[in-house]
């Protein structure tokens, strides 16, 4: 590979840093006592054993907290009509979901911590739970909060401007079309399962009245924000670090009730409090994805052009409301419609519903790929219903070049892309052609193969504005901080690359800062697919903007014209003449001019830049086999052609789609949140009953590139980290059902177990009369 | 995990008295079971009994008609032992099946046996050899030695030594994945020397593993995958759970058995 991973080396050695490598001195252990119960009144809680047991210092109740003044860490965007309950750190007089912390031991040792929580004593009245988002809003569900009737935690009308008027609009197509493809699917809840789990350590300064709290996040910035307010404090009163982190999706940006408590409980006793979540613990206390059930009605006309999309989906956001939550079921949910196709009229109407499961959060996609999915069953069962072609019903209603830029009915507007090629490319590449040749070769062996066509079109960005800070630290090197976070990704293969390039000096002079609160970079986190984008964005800003000034101060310094001053390569240079000033020299005459007042600032750049929306798009093809006798599915051959503009570093961007299809295949065929319907209790709360995908699992990827650059940012990026999880669900699932024949799969939902396609597969068999 | 005792006895007999005289104490074989179940919180024995100081309860050996497995001997080592391969290729493909390779590499023989884990390999293993559990007081048919789930004929202070597997005519596994633990949701040996034929379900009983007889009267006619066609297996008193339901079980069985038979055959 021309370009390698320069962290990949300390990583794959064990030589990172993560959150549990970074002990802080005099540090104590936090263990936290969870509900075991889905719904339940706290009717007693009894900490005294606990508090004199070996090692102990203190055990923290939801009292501690409330006295602490901190009395909840919900936050969410604010949409009308939201309603958002207060969320205690530690429970309070109700547990509403398996997992809830309700009160937490500090000891010397983690040991001594979880000894002592078991001599906590907690009296609890059982409640009536609901888990399902379909039961919850049935008259007679158990009401989960006063403020909230029939569990409704939103009720969103959708992006258009009148959505009354916009509904019957849509209800009068539909009404009148030739052909109407209806589904109803589900998104099964997920676990994130993060390679390293979650952890936090607290510390306090007395001194300076200053908090750290060392946390596995995605971006310090937005969650000090965060943090800062549920604590009650001012911002600067907060310091965030993150350093390494194994993996994140999106699980790992919000503030989870753990945090607060570290912090309060450092402060209390004067010394660094840190918690490490285990396996066991982190089914039950990480933030949970997808959990949504879609109907979607299209309308078509006789020829199979798309008139009118209706959208209804239903969201479980859990017990109390997460991050963004609801954010992400409704407002990043509808703006992926109509994806790659041309439908004129859209309507879109999202409930979220609060049951007794862990809060939804935002997991790889974050309503992209149920958006996606919806749509791409959608398009096959259309073609099913109409009998025209799959491959050429979605081509017949690609939105050609030449109409881009385009407006979308929920108010996106595309800025680049070129849909069609992309689509062709893909076909020719999966040879989708030569299909029906390999199917009957696999029929002769007794398998039934299937091939799977997802197009999808996702937005990246979520929140446009981003920093980055370009500085001196003296020596001949430039460091570039910024606050996106690296939770796997490889910013320090990306990054510092752009700096360098456009300095025309070595990477190895560039270094790459990240995960601090204290350089001062705002921004909002590595979501949404958006770091390269935004963040190169800014790099690219606060490069030019350093550069900038460091004509005027060359110019200053060899007394030369302004105009006459250019840089290349390192060097300052006059034109004209033979004088130059290197970069490193610059930047220490800036500090000596500044010092002496004689410039404004110095040639350390810190710049935020706002990006708009850019739209990832592509066609993947999934091709499998499937033996009837047991319903064990073998992905033969997988293609995928993108366009994420321009590429930056292709192993990176290889490496996120073959991730992001991996996730996208487990989500398609086998991992499943599973809870009791009856308690509550989550039945997968370990790996010997969640299914994740191998690497055996696997099948060979073809990654085809092609690149349209986005015209919004000075990059020409679009987002990949969450491109191969929004594409690969549908082509997943659509070729399990092509592969079975008949209706018999028409209606199969995730996952798509083996014991699911093989009654599916007995029932085709039973329909062809075999 | 909680506090215990470690012991690490230097004979079978030093390592039979202490489990005698320690209510709750637990033998430590490979530990791959019993190691995460106390770090869970979920056994909390007083005593741990490490054998692994003992000498001669390792190592592979052909002895006339059988080969002899030390109990602490680990599953990679039967994998690639060339007795076993030669001699039963099954068995050797049952154990490089089990787990992965870090398991493979620590856990052991009578570890597993011991356990006799509902879905565990070794136990189809042994019923599907007609194998012998050989403790340090007697030896156990496999027939007589699972009990049911999770419970064999061992005594609280018998400690298995060895197993011994008949050689056998024919042999296949067949081992059918439950897909998030990766341990048999079906596993099927099957078995032919001379008149015995021997067909055992691991995964899918209610009691642990089991035998098929009405399979085995099959193939004693012709030991041929055919002899299986139109042969089921009910249902009742097999597992269900959101791995897979009974049905689906006792169908696998079928499916499984014919597969093994085809393997033994090939």
């Amino acid at each position: 590979m021309k370009q390698p991973r320069v962290e990949d080396d300390a990583l794959t050695r064990g030589a990172g840093r993560f959150l549990d490598d970074a002990p802080q001195p005099g540090e104590l252990h936090a263990y936290f006592l969870r509900s075991p119960h889905a719904h339940a009144k706290v009717s007693s809680l009894d900490v005294e054993s606990a508090r004199t047991a070996p090692g102990v210092l203190a055990v923290l109740t939801a009292a501690d907290m409330k006295a602490a003044n901190i009395t909840s860490i919900a936050r969410h965007v604010p949409m009308p009509g939201l309603v958002i309950p207060l969320r205690p750190p530690l429970a309070d007089e109700r547990v509403l979901h398996i997992g809830q912390p309700v009160a937490a031991v500090i000891a010397e040792t983690a040991r001594q911590a979880r000894d002592a929580a078991e001599m906590i004593n907690v009296e609890y009245d059982v409640l009536p739970s609901v888990v399902d988002v379909r039961q919850a809003i049935k008259p007679g569900a158990p009401q989960l909060w006063p403020e909230a009737p029939n569990n409704i935690n939103v009720d969103w009308p959708g992006p258009a401007a009148d959505p009354a008027a916009n509904a019957a609009e849509v209800e009068q197509i539909i009404a009148n079309a030739a052909h109407v493809a209806r589904i109803t699917v589900v998104n099964q809840r997920l676990i994130v399962a993060s390679m390293e789990t979650r952890g936090a350590t607290g510390s306090y300064d007395a001194a300076s009245d200053r908090y750290t709290l060392r946390v596995c996040s995605q971006g310090v910035s937005p969650l000090r924000d965060v943090m800062a307010s549920v604590m009650g404090l001012k911002k600067e009163q907060l310091r965030l670090i993150t350093e390494d982190v194994g993996g994140a999706f999106g699980m790992k940006s919000p503030a989870y009730p753990e945090y607060p408590v570290v912090l309060l409980a450092a402060k209390k006793l004067g010394r660094p409090v840190h918690w490490m979540s285990d396996r066991s613990e982190a089914f039950i206390s990480d933030n949970q994805g997808r959990d949504a059930v879609t109907e979607g009605a299209l309308a078509l006309d006789d020829k199979g052009h798309f008139l009118a999309l209706r959208v209804r989906h239903l969201a479980n956001v859990g017990g109390f409301l997460s991050v963004a939550g609801a954010n992400l079921a409704t407002v990043l949910f509808a703006k992926c419609f109509p994806q790659m196709y041309r439908i004129p009229k859209i309507d879109i109407g999202v409930r979220c519903v609060f049951t007794n499961t862990l809060p939804l959060g935002p997991y790889r996609g974050a309503g992209r790929p149920e958006s996606n999915y919806a749509m791409e069953r959608l398009v096959e069962e259309a073609a099913r219903i109409t009998g025209i072609d799959r491959a050429k019903l979605r081509r017949r209603n690609l939105i050609p070049r030449s109409a881009i830029p385009f407006r979308t009915e929920v108010g996106t507007l595309y800025d680049s892309g070129d849909f069609p090629v992309v689509y062709d490319k893909a076909l020719a590449q999966a040879d989708y052609a030569g299909f029906n040749k390999r199917r009957r070769e696999s029929t002769k062996r007794g398998r039934w193969r299937g091939i799977g066509i997802s197009c999808f079109l996702e937005h990246s960005g979520g929140s446009p504005t981003e920093g980055a800070l370009v500085a001196f630290p003296g020596g001949n090197v430039v460091s570039l901080g910024l606050n996106v976070q690296s939770t796997g990704q490889g910013h320090a293969s990306v990054f510092p690359q752009l700096v360098a390039q456009r300095l025309g000096i070595p990477s190895e002079q560039v270094i790459h800062r990240h995960g601090d609160t204290d350089m001062g970079i705002e921004g909002a986190a590595s979501v949404a697919s958006r770091s390269a984008m935004t963040a190169g964005s800014a790099t690219f800003r606060a490069t030019e903007a350093m550069l900038a000034k460091g004509v005027v101060v060359v110019a200053k310094a060899l007394d030369v014209a302004q105009d006459k001053v250019s840089y290349r390569d390192g060097y300052f240079e006059v034109a004209s003449t033979n004088h130059r000033l290197s970069l490193f020299d610059a930047a220490s005459r800036a500090k000596e001019m500044f010092a002496r007042g004689e410039i404004a600032e110095t040639l350390d750049t810190n710049i935020t830049v706002d990006t708009p929306l850019s739209f990832p798009n592509g066609c993947h093809v999934a091709e499998l086999e499937i033996d009837p006798d047991t319903g064990v599915i073998t992905t033969l051959n997988y293609t995928a052609v993108d366009d994420n503009g321009t590429v930056l570093h292709p192993a990176i961007l290889y490496g996120q789609l073959h991730g992001g299809i991996a996730q996208g295949m487990g989500q398609a065929l086998m991992e499943f949140a599973h809870y009791d319907s009856e308690n509550g209790q989550l039945v997968t709360g370990s790996f010997q009953d969640y299914a994740l995908p191998r690497a055996e699992d696997m099948p060979p990827i073809h990654v085809g590139v092609h690149a349209v650059p986005a015209t919004t940012n000075p990059l020409g990026v679009k987002g990949v980290g969450e491109a191969g999880t929004t594409a690969s669900i549908a082509a997943f699932m659509n070729a399990v059902m092509d592969a079975i024949p008949g209706d018999a799969a028409a209606t199969l939902d995730m996952p798509a177990t083996q014991e699911k396609v093989w009654a599916a597969c007995q029932k085709a068999k039973a329909a062809q009369g075999k | 995990m909680y506090a215990f005792k470690f012991h690490r006895p230097e004979t079978v007999r030093q390592a039979s008295n202490l489990l005698a005289k320690n209510e709750d104490a637990k033998i430590l074989a490979g530990g791959h079971t019993l190691v995460p179940t106390m770090k869970l919180r979920l056994a909390s024995p007083s005593d741990l009994i490490d054998l692994s100081q003992i000498e001669g309860l390792t190592g592979i050996e052909l002895k006339g008609r059988s080969i002899s497995i030390g109990a602490m001997t680990r599953h990679f080592e039967v994998a690639n032992s060339p007795i076993v391969q030669e001699n039963v290729p099954a068995l050797a493909h049952l154990a490089g099946v089990i787990g992965d390779p870090a398991v493979r590499h620590r856990g052991t023989i009578g570890g597993s046996v011991a356990n006799n884990d509902p879905t565990a390999d070794y136990p189809a293993g042994c019923l599907g050899t007609g194998a012998t559990i050989v403790t340090n007081k007697r030896k156990i048919k496999a027939d007589d030695f699972f009990v049911g789930m999770f419970e064999t004929a061992l005594e609280t202070d018998e400690i298995i030594v060895r197993v011994m597997f008949p050689l056998v005519n024919k042999a296949g596994y067949e081992k059918f994945r439950n897909q998030a633990s990766r341990y048999a949701l079906v596993g099927v040996f099957v078995s032919k020397r001379g008149s015995d034929i021997r067909v055992a379900v691991t995964g899918a009983g209610g009691s642990g593993v089991f035998r098929v007889t009405a399979f085995e009267e099959a193939l004693k006619k012709r030991f041929s995958p055919k002899s299986l066609d139109g042969l089921t297996v009910s249902p009742d008193g097999l597992n269900g759970d959101i791995h897979g339901s009974a049905e689906y079980r006792a169908h696998l069985i079928g499916v499984m058995a014919k597969r093994a038979v085809a393997r033994a055959t090939a």
